[in-house]
């Protein structure tokens, strides 16, 4: 009981203190990011301007995997070590990373269709980050599957870990198998295969967008302490009233 | 105006690549919004049970559950 | 040993497990996976069905797009460089199809080797550059073409 309030006070502090230096470089960096992505980047040699689809798509992309990455993270240290503020990040970060697996797939389906010429094929890359987006929505619906929150807790952490096998298969799914889904850009073993003046905003939407996850998984933390704490001081008045 | 038509035109891709940023707007801004909400609700919904219950204050530093 | 630790190599065994039962299930389904076939697995391959939508993939080759006359009839080779299958599309081609660009049509074989498309979808590397430094690196002959139809 006493570990389930393991330090709201030192964590809010903290929580104050890094907002700031998470919430405002986000800001900016996004607000710059889309100047150059929509102004100042050039077209590219083939795909004309639908490159600038890729600041958000490629962004989101990265976004999605490392949300799920922190998720199972934070699942086994909750599993293992039993840290209260762990379960609570992985519940806090699911709905980010759904989010970013969303954007991910709808800005890649609007890319897909003016040069692939389709808006959806079932290749290894496509189908493993659509399966990414179901285990996001399933580790939320099973956290409240439960009506003991800790029971819905562990099980959701267990599906994360499983989950998380999906993360190398979808990096490597463009090396592995072929697939309509051209292989990777930026992470590779040879350097980016960008041209520096679509790299430099790629990769400020790319911090952006990692800063935003920060300060937002930040604050959805604190809000699910607070939850927490208003069920239990809700059950407690439940049974101070039955007591009487 | 010109210049700004063909910004908007985007080399006739103009459609796929607006809707592409318009929906990423809508939905990291309404995930932004969304979660300061519940904030909101939840800090109000916490801060109505502390003022109902005096006698709360008591069993809470029994329990030490919420200074610890 | 303590419980942390018991958790801990139940979790660090439970996902090298699920590992290695994933890479045996990938394995075995490979082909499943396998999101078009090469001219050379077409030419080669005996088992590849003929009365049934397969897709294939590789690069249009030079020079063989014929565009479309009278009969709205797009013809073009698909090559992996070793084997090459002749195409035949009637339909709307994406912006980005070009001759020795990557390519994936979804269609039937027909008995006379020819295939009859019913989709074409155009496959990009995944280089990014703008127009300028693409002309640039053409004549200064750092070209390189990847091998896309691999």
């Amino acid at each position: 009981m006493i570990q389930q309030y393991a330090n709201p006070a030192r964590f809010n502090r903290l929580a104050a203190t890094l907002m700031p230096w998470f919430a405002w470089p986000a800001g900016i960096l996004i607000v710059v990011g889309l100047y150059f992505a929509l102004f100042n980047s050039p077209p590219d040699y083939q795909q004309g301007d639908t490159v600038r689809i890729m600041y958000v798509h490629v962004p989101a992309a990265w976004m999605a995997l490392f949300v799920y990455t922190s998720m199972a993270l934070s699942s086994a240290v909750g599993l293992i070590w039993k840290h209260p503020l762990a379960h609570l990040s992985a519940q806090a970060a699911a709905p980010i990373g759904a989010c970013f697996t969303f954007v991910c797939l709808l800005t890649g389906s609007l890319w897909g269709k003016p040069m692939w010429g389709t808006w959806w094929v079932w290749d290894a890359r496509l189908t493993s980050v659509l399966i990414l987006f179901f285990l996001y929505l399933g580790f939320m619906a099973l956290q409240n599957a439960f009506d003991d929150p800790a029971r819905g807790e562990r099980s959701a952490a267990i599906l994360a870990i499983i989950g998380f096998i999906n993360v190398p298969i979808i990096k490597f799914s463009v090396d592995w198998w072929n697939t309509l889904h051209q292989p990777a850009s930026v992470v590779k073993m040879s350097g980016p295969a960008i041209h520096s003046s679509m790299l430099i905003p790629l990769f400020m939407m790319g911090i952006g967008f990692t800063l935003y996850f920060c300060a937002l998984l930040l604050l959805r933390m604190k809000t699910l302490m607070l939850a927490r704490r208003a069920r239990g001081m809700s059950m407690a008045q439940l049974h101070q009233q039955t007591a009487e | 105006m010109q210049m700004i038509s063909d910004f908007l035109a985007m080399g006739g891709y103009g459609g796929f690549i607006w809707s592409a940023y318009g929906a990423v707007a809508v939905i990291l801004i309404g995930l932004l919004v969304i979660s300061l909400r519940e904030l909101r609700t939840t800090s109000a919904e916490v801060a109505a049970l502390e003022a109902n219950s005096p006698r709360r204050r008591r069993n809470n530093a029994d329990n030490k559950d919420a200074t610890s | 040993m303590t419980r942390k630790q018991r958790r801990m190599n139940f979790i660090v065994l439970g996902l090298l497990t699920l590992g290695v039962a994933a890479a045996l299930v990938l394995t075995a389904l490979e082909d499943k996976i396998v999101f078009f076939y090469s001219p050379t697995d077409v030419a080669t391959k005996k088992h590849i069905p003929t009365n049934q939508q397969v897709r294939v993939g590789g690069l249009v080759k030079q020079g063989s797009w014929k565009k479309p006359t009278n009969d709205l009839t797009h013809r073009f080779t698909v090559t992996d460089l070793r084997h090459d299958i002749p195409i035949s599309y009637k339909g709307i081609i994406p912006d980005i199809f070009r001759e020795g660009q990557g390519v994936v049509v979804l269609g039937k074989l027909q008995a006379n080797g020819n295939f009859q498309a019913d989709e074409v979808l155009a496959k990009h590397d995944e280089k990014y550059m703008p127009p300028e430094v693409a002309e640039a690196l053409k004549k200064s002959g750092m070209w390189k073409h990847t091998e896309d139809a691999k």
